[in-house]
């Protein structure tokens, strides 16, 4: 590709200065344009990502005491804002967080586990989900389109919506799930409010959902990318259908799957909106961003959330890191 | 003839997936709907009816003035998000077409290491930092004082400004339009350059002009993920009359705890204009999420 710009920039016609030196002078110009355009972009992202990134390892290892309490508005959990006659103090605190974090926390690993079953259950189920989803409306269906269209719904409405809606749904006296669990089928009610399992589990079934939804048309555009050929090829040696996608389908899906299955796991360990509107306020169905989130805004402490904020983003880049590594390791083969 | 049983028999089998799904992914939107016409006496007496018994429109009026505190503001919380998701939607597609072309098209140094950067950002769960995002948007104001919006000195919390301009570009908005701008042929930008076109030159007369679609998709999807957003105007918003709708509708359910009439029919008002937008341009939804999947290579 260089060859090609140094092509197009020796063709084109210049003046003594730029035959002279019109090779390079194009190539400072396009290293200049390229960092004025790329600029805001990257001052926005380095201030409003980078920075926080910062400031919350920074801040796990110190202790951040405010002077009085902070400003709350009506009904609304605090914002982590400190008023304007109020005073911050921060101390170095050493590994102090990250001792009581690990060490003295008993509530951490639990809240660990939660995250885990949560956002593993519903990445993984709703990319499963997804993905035959779009088979199905890969097919030549008539109307399949119009299906396809109503598939993506729960991905349009947002995770408060939906946490809503399941909550109403699993209710466990007046919901509707229950009402076909008990009253139709004759099973045991279970207490999707009050058994902090069943409040796990309400919240991994609406996470599926959304996660399935909005992946289907990804995974859709990766099926047909899917060379024909190959599959009739497959087809005509007598591959049976589930032959053909196990040993052709699946094989081509490969980065397109890989990319479902790590956005899923990163946007579902951080549905917050879905938790504070069908999760409970206890400790023991919460998951590490809604323990971050009480942490800062309850208990006030901000620089122990920063600890934990630090654990949510050191797991997730240690799994996209494996994810990269495994697919290096696939191409090489 | 022998053909024609099983191919019957496989659409029959395909038409009831499709119906299955059908009701999996929109069966609990039809129960929103039904939980938002339905009456008190309804939800007591009839709960599980699909239709309610006696539709009635009064949870709406609930939802937009407030049931019996009157506190609620669902329409200043529209025009809120409107303002919100329509200024993200903007400077993210001016400043991601901008960052998109340079990492497309153009070669400078540090280019890899730069696009890891941006990757990175798209990757990094924002929910993690956004209590330091708050202080970052209280601390740095850029020299002029807020605009006023909100009486509180928060710095840029609780105004415009600063509820967009953490969002005023992201990591997936350069990655979408840098997919999408490698879909366009490069002997387009070499002609130009041979007629002496600069690199900017390019981005605004030739490749502009061919990416209705790149903008039209990553404008359509930043807009649903701002009206979505969450936690960011949750955080940010530290006033009544400076939440979005999602944290309007939140702030309804801390205060009508289990009133499901109203709660729903809030659900639907929030919803629709979501699920309008989406009926109106679901190809271009389309097109947006496809690109993600494609090309991961760097």
């Amino acid at each position: 590709m260089t060859d090609e710009t140094g092509a197009a920039a020796s063709a084109a016609p210049g003046s003594g200065l730029a035959a002279m030196f019109g090779f390079s002078a194009l190539r400072w110009r396009e290293h200049l344009t390229a960092y004025l355009l790329l600029a805001p972009a990257l001052l926005v992202l380095t201030l409003y990502v980078f920075v926080p990134i910062g400031y919350t390892i920074w801040i796990s290892f110190h202790d951040l005491r405010v002077s009085a309490v902070p400003y709350l508005s009506s009904g609304h959990a605090a914002s982590g804002y400190v008023g304007p006659n109020q005073s911050s103090v921060t101390t170095f605190f050493g590994t102090r967080n990250w001792y009581n974090l690990f060490h003295r926390d008993a509530l951490f690993p639990m809240v660990v586990r939660n995250t885990i079953v949560m956002v593993g259950g519903a990445s993984i189920v709703g990319s499963a989900l997804a993905l035959l989803t779009a088979l199905l409306v890969s097919t030549q269906l008539r109307f399949i389109g119009v299906f396809r269209a109503l598939y993506f719904f729960p991905a349009a409405i947002s995770q408060v919506v939906t946490g809503l809606i399941f909550s109403r749904l699993f209710d466990q006296n007046f919901g509707l799930v229950n009402h076909v669990l008990v009253d139709w089928l004759g099973l045991p009610r279970p207490l999707w409010q009050d058994d902090a399992v069943y409040v796990l589990a309400s919240l991994t079934i609406a996470a599926t959902w959304i996660v399935a939804s909005y992946n289907v048309p990804i995974f859709a555009a990766g099926l047909s990318n899917v060379p024909r050929a190959q599959q009739e090829a497959a087809a005509l040696d007598g591959a049976g259908a589930w032959a053909t996608f196990r040993h052709v389908t699946l094989p081509a899906l490969r980065s397109v799957s890989w990319f479902v299955v790590i956005s899923s796991l990163v946007s579902v360990s951080q549905m917050l909106g879905l938790y504070d509107a069908l999760g409970q306020d206890t400790v023991e169905s919460s998951t590490l961003v809604k323990y971050m989130f009480a942490r800062a805004f309850i208990y006030n402490d901000i620089d122990y959330a920063g600890a934990i904020g630090c654990v949510l983003i050191v797991a997730l880049t240690l799994i996209a890191v494996l994810q990269l590594w495994i697919s290096e390791r696939g191409t090489e083969r | 003839m022998n053909n024609v049983r099983p191919r019957y028999l496989r659409a029959f089998t395909l038409y009831g997936a499709a119906l299955a799904l059908l009701f999996l992914f929109c069966f609990p939107i039809v129960w929103m709907v039904q939980g938002s016409f339905s009456g008190t006496t309804d939800t007591f007496l009839h709960p599980y009816d699909v239709v309610p018994k006696h539709p009635t429109l009064s949870a709406f009026q609930d939802a937009l003035h407030g049931a019996t505190y009157q506190n609620v503001m669902l329409a200043r919380n529209f025009i809120n998000t409107v303002i919100y998701a329509t200024g993200s939607t903007l400077t993210n597609v001016v400043l991601g077409m901008m960052a998109g072309y340079a990492f497309a098209r153009l070669r400078f140094p540090f280019r890899r290491l730069l696009f890891g950067f941006v990757l990175t950002a798209m990757m990094v769960p924002t929910a993690a930092v956004i209590i330091p995002l708050s202080r970052v948007v209280r601390t740095i104001t850029f020299g002029f004082p807020s605009l006023g919006i909100g009486s509180i000195s928060a710095g840029w919390l609780n105004t415009y400004q600063g509820l967009i301009l953490p969002t005023a570009v992201t990591g997936l908005t350069i990655v979408m339009v840098r997919q999408f701008l490698r879909g366009i042929p490069r002997e387009l930008d070499e002609a130009a350059a041979i007629d002496g076109c600069g690199p900017f030159a390019i981005l605004l007369y030739v490749i502009l002009p061919l990416s209705g679609t790149a903008v039209a998709s990553v404008a359509t999807l930043t807009f649903l993920l701002r009206w979505d957003d969450y936690i960011w105007p949750w955080v940010a918003g530290l006033t009544p009359d400076m939440f979005t709708l999602q944290v309007g509708l939140r702030f309804i359910e801390v205060n009508y705890e289990q009133q499901w009439p109203l709660l729903m029919a809030s659900c639907t008002l929030v919803a629709l204009p979501i699920i309008l937008l989406y009926v109106a341009l679901q190809p271009l939804f389309d097109s947006g999420l496809a690109s993600l999947g494609t090309g991961w290579d760097a």
